[in-house]
């Protein structure tokens, strides 16, 4: 196993040090630090540097804007893309997650319990959410959001207004969505629950594993193929692999295409690792695993999986479609790390 | 729907042999963290060594978890004696024990004790004042344990420590909505007293923003619940095994019983004594003494409401108590404002009263020589180290001060004393000579001329009091009167002593304590055993 030549073993001694947070938006790469939010390119040349937020915990990004958050202190830096000129918004109660629908900003008020939208640099709509809700995702119209503490997932649409919920378990480590289904992982029930947001209704309660606790989902949706769905178990060291959820009529097609073209029912492999991951991520056709307990970072490739990196942090890694990104905090620049 | 079936099936097996599922979250954990939670509200100075001893003991287990709790225990012993410095090794191996514990979990595939041992490490770190870093932990922690009330009480109880009550009330609301939930809730105790702890982490959240009208029913209702029947087994244990200590760390129901019900009872005779409650907060107080009589922080508000016996012996029980309590403290020195006190005995809660006394009474070189004894014995306490810092400015010793106040770590103490040691002026030459020009001196000028003086004087000072003719309203000492004149050896000014440099006749007819304007030079300024005095040359006498 070759570890790549990358200065991050100086990360992992200044490890106790602030976070930077790192987040792909289009062809940048933005990057915010206690105070700070700056945009790089590909190549780690800088673009432009602004004020940000005092503890930095999210980026997101829409189309022209970009919003970097801080769930310790509410505040949230909105700022142009292409300049980072910017204004600060508050939301009390710390927004933990926060994503865009064209330029209006949607953010979670963890403490309060409320989906806040933001638009025009301005806090203009909000709907209570229940307690400490955890996952904000967006499939098609409608944004979706679980709370941990009473297990409800409810959909919204854009303008805020309740669509449907449904009742699961309280307690989810995370929530991701092929933009038809949705998928909750339940540690401590050692599950992942499939719904549709369609009916909101649970089309199968799985047992994975030991300690699913974190899920991406892998690939797009085809005629031939359902995205794939990805687990991470620390607790098995192992990235369980399986196909998402697909309606039955879907599920009848692909095998009388597949029969047709003589793939036969696909099978895909788990992976295993040396350690514990508990993140994933996926991306252009990449995929990675990360064991935050140790900073080590795997590059997931079939059943095999390889250690690519060491003494980094997760949000301190960006994967986009052109590679993986982490900080490099000796040049105080973004660097791609390049892959065996 | 087609998932990996063969890789499943292979996982349970994993299961199995090697990887663990998640347990429940212990209880210690919640009951843990009861005390936790009294500590972010108060410091919670401690009677004796009993506590202290009772976290070596723990340190001294093997399991790890008993070990990193006896080390936040003890730690939170020694900041609740405001040694700082103290405090903060104890939590730092803590937090170094914690993270071992962490990654040896994670090695060996046990999941439930890694999200108990990052919980740890994030209490630890807010014990640090590491305000991201416990952050950081704690999210990682909950990705775990989401659905469990001890986690999210964990939680509460780390963010009141870093000041953030919004976190707080919203972890400990948490804790409260998921165990209200349990199915088993009405038949079990044990639930019923965690449920109680967590109102009681909720209620110290909202005190702390502000929010006294709705953390005084919980309070109340707190106090209610543990009176009620649901608890007599408890309370029999606790007669049976004639418990009176109240635990940092426990994972006994009635030693966790003990503690909540004093420290609800404290927080709420607290409020309302803000609301100016005065009898409700002293009958509060009394049922905590009643409870464990040397209970510190019962005792010193009972001194500071002055219920129930004299003032001299609430303070002298507070201070054998809690000797280096900051509020304390601060209580005592407003009290001796109105009365001077000279208190006896060599314990360390006396030999605290016989400072503060001297420093009230502006005796700053005696109170120097006392402070330098208990300093000796207690060389990192942050409370000796304001106090001593004090004196120094007092003193003239600029650098003595800025060395002693660099030393402490506690923020509040630290605030205390730069703003007293911003009220001593920084040029006396200049104040003296303001003073000097007033017609006529209040007692206080006169007292504050002897703050001023005392300790070396430059030879700029000493040009400026030889020529500098002082008068002030007097109460005359003895005076030895004849039939046109009378010899007097010193007059009072409020508590400072003008000492004559020798006794003086003066003509007319004075009677002894006879109020007067006396006009005088100054000599100097020193203390004895009868307390601070101003050495004078006076220069005449009028009605």
């Amino acid at each position: 196993m070759k570890l790549l030549p990358i200065a991050f073993a100086s990360l992992l001694v200044a490890s106790q040090a602030s976070a930077a947070v790192l987040h792909s938006a289009g062809d940048d790469l933005l990057v915010a630090e206690g105070g700070s939010i700056a945009s790089f390119d590909r190549a780690g040349v800088r673009r432009w540097r602004s004020t940000g937020v005092a503890s930095p915990t999210t980026i997101a990004s829409g189309r022209t804007l970009g919003a970097v958050c801080d769930a310790l202190d509410g505040d949230i830096t909105l700022f142009e893309l292409a300049n980072g000129r910017g204004s600060t918004v508050r939301v009390d109660g710390g927004p933990t997650e926060a994503l865009f629908v064209g330029d209006d900003l949607y953010v979670l008020s963890s403490d309060a319990g409320e989906l806040h939208r933001i638009r025009n640099g301005r806090r203009d709509a909000n709907v209570a959410v229940g307690r400490q809700p955890a996952f904000l995702r967006q499939a098609e119209d409608r944004l979706i959001v679980y709370s941990r503490i009473d297990g409800m997932v409810r959909t919204f649409s854009v303008d805020l207004r309740p669509d449907k919920t449904l009742q699961l378990d309280a307690g989810g480590s995370d929530l991701e969505t092929d933009g038809s289904y949705g998928y909750l992982a339940l540690p401590q029930s050692a599950a992942v629950v499939t719904f549709s947001i369609e009916t909101m209704r649970v089309e199968e309660r799985l047992a994975i594993g030991a300690v699913p606790v974190d899920l991406a989902v892998e690939g797009k949706r085809t005629p031939l193929t359902a995205a794939r769905l990805l687990v991470a178990d620390p607790s098995s060291k192992k990235i369980w692999r399986s196909e998402g959820s697909q309606s039955f009529a879907g599920a009848v097609a692909r095998g009388a295409l597949r029969g047709a073209l003589g793939l036969g029912l696909y099978t895909p492999r788990s992976a295993e690792f040396p350690t514990g991951v508990d993140r994933i991520a996926t991306a252009g056709g990449k995929t990675i695993a990360f064991d935050s307990s140790k900073g080590e970072l795997f590059l997931v490739g079939g059943k095999k999986s390889r250690r690519i990196a060491d003494g980094v942090r997760w949000e301190e890694l960006a994967i986009t479609s052109e590679g993986i990104f982490g900080w490099d905090r000796l040049r105080s620049a973004p660097r791609r790390l390049d892959l065996p | 729907m087609a998932h990996d079936l063969r890789e499943i099936g292979r996982a349970r097996a994993v299961s199995r042999v090697g990887a663990k599922r998640l347990s429940a979250v212990k209880r210690l954990v919640a009951l843990l963290l009861l005390v936790l939670a009294t500590a972010a509200y108060g410091q919670a100075p401690r009677a004796d060594d009993f506590e202290e001893r009772q976290g070596r003991a723990q340190i001294a287990r093997t399991d790890a978890f008993s070990r990193i709790s006896g080390h936040l225990n003890l730690g939170d012993i020694f900041a609740a004696r405001n040694d700082r410095a103290a405090a903060q090794r104890q939590w730092r191996i803590a937090e170094e024990t914690a993270e071992k514990e962490r990654r040896s979990a994670r090695a060996a595939s046990d999941l439930s004790r890694y999200a108990r041992s990052t919980s740890y490490s994030g209490l630890a770190a807010a014990k640090l004042g590491k305000r991201e870093e416990a952050h950081r932990l704690f999210e990682e922690s909950l990705r775990y344990t989401a659905d469990s009330p001890s986690a999210w009480n964990f939680y509460a109880s780390a963010m009141s420590l870093l000041g953030d009550s919004g976190k707080a009330a919203s972890g400990a609301r948490n804790a409260i909505a998921l165990t209200e939930r349990r199915p088993d809730l009405a038949s079990n105790t044990a639930a019923h007293l965690d449920l109680n702890v967590y109102r009681y982490a909720l209620a110290a959240a909202l005190t702390a923003a502000g929010n006294e009208k709705e953390a005084a029913p919980l309070l109340e209702g707190i106090i209610e619940s543990l009176l009620s029947s649901r608890f007599d087994r408890i309370r029999a244990q606790i007669r049976d095994g004639e418990k009176f200590e109240i635990l940092s760390t426990t994972s006994a129901d009635a030693d966790a019983y003990l503690t909540l019900l004093a420290r609800s009872r404290i927080r709420l005779a607290e409020i309302h004594e803000r609301r100016g409650e005065a009898a409700q907060a002293a009958v509060l107080y009394r049922q905590v003494l009643d409870q464990r009589s040397d209970e510190p922080h019962a005792l010193a508000a009972l001194a500071r409401l002055g219920a129930g016996r004299s003032d001299g012996e609430r303070f002298a029980d507070a201070f054998e108590a809690s000797p280096f309590s900051w509020k304390l403290i601060t209580d005592y020195r407003r009290q001796l404002k109105e009365t001077a006190v000279a208190s006896q005995g060599d314990s360390r809660g006396a030999r605290m009263r016989q400072l503060l006394e001297r420093m009230s009474a502006s005796r700053w070189e005696s109170a120097a020589e006392l402070a330098v004894e208990l300093r000796e014995e207690n060389p990192e306490n942050d409370s000796l180290l304001a106090l001593s810092a004090e004196i120094a400015t007092r003193l003239g010793r600029r650098e003595e001060a800025e060395r002693f106040q660099r030393a402490i770590r506690n923020g509040a103490i630290s605030r205390d004393l730069a703003a007293l040691i911003q009220s001593v002026p920084n040029d006396p030459l200049g104040r003296i000579r303001s003073i000097a020009s007033r017609p006529r001196l209040e007692s206080a000028e006169v007292s504050e001329l002897h703050v001023l003086l005392v300790g070396d004087l430059s030879p700029e000072l000493r040009e400026l009091l030889d020529s500098a003719v002082f008068r002030s309203g007097v109460a005359l000492g003895e005076a030895v009167a004849d039939e046109e004149t009378t010899t007097i050896a010193m007059a009072r000014a409020g508590r400072t002593t003008l000492r004559f440099s020798e006794s003086t006749r003066f003509r007319g007819r004075f009677s002894s304590g006879e109020e007067v304007t006396l006009a005088f030079r100054i000599l100097g300024a020193s203390e004895d055993e009868s307390g601070p005095f101003l050495l004078v040359e006076p220069s005449g006498l009028s009605r």
